[in-house]
């Protein structure tokens, strides 16, 4: 779904970067990419194969990109499978007096077109950290398959974050956010709440645990399978959907997994809190 | 009056049409209608914005909009109408009204809404010729062609390519009774192949709305069982069970003792079985 973007000032900018990355030893890089259009929406689209993504919202307009890569050495299954692969196909070739090149430079790649920025690093042998600063307005788009997490603070634009491996820790943002891990937590904390769209955070396996500031008004909807939900909420949460369901016009018994809801400072815009064998947190901030 | 007053005015300051103030009586009226606040806020969010409005309309804006895309829709059939008494005796197929919004839906959502917007204008400005039995039968059949105007925007939020703008499509879509067929079919090739989860639940979430699943649900008994995302068959399952039919529940729960589904969801499902006997 994602637009491919214009290639004329991005395909120099990818070159400069790979360039001048290769030839550092040590594979750690700044560089600040200024926005074609200084005060307008900006939109980041970070896609990351292995390592770790921090964004910073600050009041700046251009974008503040650090980079360190290392090569990844760790066992990943997936890597292994490949590997074992590839020398089931190549067991015959002999490496006597040739001796092994180590890759340490690093390989990023950094595209803007009309604000639209999108940094990628797609390599699985390395491991990418990644600290950007950013306009504070700007939305945010990262996947990040494996490696550490996602950390975002300071953003007021939309957010849609996937982690398969690591966590999402967002803290100072106000949504919407669409957040969703693998096994791992989501901790989220919300200084205010847009009333734009509706926000979703999903853990399959994880926990997820937000806090709400005084003055956030929402309808928030938990619902977990196998896990818990502790709440600090005032408002207590009842169950929603069900009710009508029933065509004796008794009370529903709750039934396994129902998605309840509570509605923050008389409700607003959705936000919903789903896993599947995680607890469910929900703090009000002091 | 005072609101369609204001809210003509509004219409015609974004067209251009306009550049005058609201008189100091129809000022203080507004300052006291909250609910007129919101719908002049909804005009402007939907004419000026790429992205969705704020707020949702009332169903008297949505009235208006018919009236409007009924006058539009008069005014472009007239059109067409001249265009070919001058040229070819070929005549195209005629395209219902709602495959003409499908057809405007399809391009980039600034094509959308500048189609949308254009509808608006025109609606506007046939606006002030008098009333006749012809548009009344015109808006009965574009009652009948869409739902509302809810419907038209959701299906437009659908296509987002940000996850949280297809939640809020998901959110229109529940505002509608969903008795719109194409809306339906839409959140079900959505349901299939959204890669977000929070959309997919949403959605599912959705279709507990619909009165029956008809021919839907063979559909969604498949997605069932061949889903591997485990929160997302979960809730399939749960929907079928509390809304579909006989057939389709015998059908899961041989899925169940034939353990073809997983373990958790078999679970699930004989929790649900015992829930219902209690």
């Amino acid at each position: 779904m994602k637009n491919k973007l214009s290639v004329i000032f991005p395909l120099a900018l990818i070159a400069t970067l790979v360039g001048s990355m290769q030839t550092a030893s040590a594979a750690e890089k700044n560089y600040s990419l200024p926005l074609s259009k200084p005060g307008e929406p900006v939109s980041i689209d970070v896609e990351v194969y292995r390592g770790s993504i921090t964004v910073v919202g600050y009041k700046g307009d251009t974008i503040e990109i650090s980079a360190k890569s290392s090569v990844f050495s760790g066992k990943d299954k997936d890597l292994k499978k490949v590997k074992a692969k590839m020398n089931k196909n190549n067991s015959s070739r002999s490496t006597k007096g040739l001796k092994s090149v180590k890759r340490s430079s690093m390989r990023l790649e950094i595209e803007e077109n009309n604000n639209d920025v999108e940094i990628s690093s797609e390599v699985s042998n390395q491991h990418v950290d990644l600290v950007i600063k950013v306009p504070q307005r700007s939305s945010i788009d990262i996947e990040l398959y494996k490696g550490g997490d996602i950390n975002i603070d300071g953003i007021s634009g939309s957010l849609e974050l996937e982690a398969y491996d690591g966590m999402i820790k967002a803290k100072n943002i106000s949504g919407p956010i669409v957040a969703e891990t693998a096994r791992t937590d989501i901790v989220v904390s919300f200084s205010g709440f847009a009333k734009t769209s509706p926000s979703s955070l999903t853990s399959h396996l994880g926990n997820v645990d937000i806090t709400l500031a005084k003055k956030v008004a929402a309808n928030v909807n938990v619902q977990t399978y196998q896990g818990e939900v502790f709440s600090g909420l005032d408002k207590d949460f009842t169950v929603v959907d069900e009710i009508k369901k029933n065509k004796k016009g008794k009370k529903q018994k709750i039934v396994l997994g129902g998605v309840m809801q509570a509605k923050v400072n008389g409700g607003g815009q959705a936000l919903s809190l789903t896993s599947y064998s995680g607890n469910l947190y929900i703090r009000k901030a002091k | 009056m005072n609101n369609q007053k204001i809210i003509d005015w509004k219409i015609a300051s974004l067209a251009d049409n306009d550049d005058s103030e609201l008189s100091e009586e129809l000022q203080r009226y507004l300052a006291k209608n909250n609910q007129l606040q919101e719908e002049l806020l909804f005009i402007e969010q939907f004419w000026t914005n790429e992205s969705k409005p704020l707020v949702m309309p009332s169903d008297k804006l949505d009235a208006n909009f018919y009236q409007m895309l009924s006058r539009a829709q008069s005014a472009e059939q007239q059109t067409s109408l001249q265009q070919n008494n001058h040229h070819s005796s070929v005549q195209e197929q005629p395209l219902s009204l709602l495959d003409k919004v499908k057809r405007w839906l399809m391009p980039t959502p600034i094509a959308q809404f500048a189609t949308l917007t254009f509808v608006f204008v025109l609606g506007f400005n046939l606006n002030q010729g008098p009333n006749n039995d012809k548009t009344s039968a015109d808006l009965s059949v574009l009652q009948q062609d869409i739902s509302s105007l809810t419907t038209v925007l959701a299906m437009s939020m659908l296509q987002k390519d940000s996850a949280s703008e297809r939640l809020s499509g998901v959110a229109y879509s529940r505002q509608t009774d969903l008795s719109n067929p194409l809306l339906v079919e839409q959140l079900i090739a959505l349901l299939a192949r959204d890669k977000s989860t929070s959309v997919r639940l949403a959605i599912i979430n959705s279709l507990g709305e619909l009165k029956s699943f008809g021919s839907s649900e063979q559909q969604l008994f498949t997605l069932a069982t061949k889903e591997e995302n485990l929160l997302v068959q979960i809730e399939l399952c749960r929907l079928l069970l509390n809304y579909g039919s006989v057939e389709i529940k015998k059908l899961l729960t041989e899925q169940v003792n034939q353990q073809f589904l997983k373990p958790e969801v078999q679970e699930f499902i004989k929790a649900q079985s015992l829930a219902s006997y209690i």
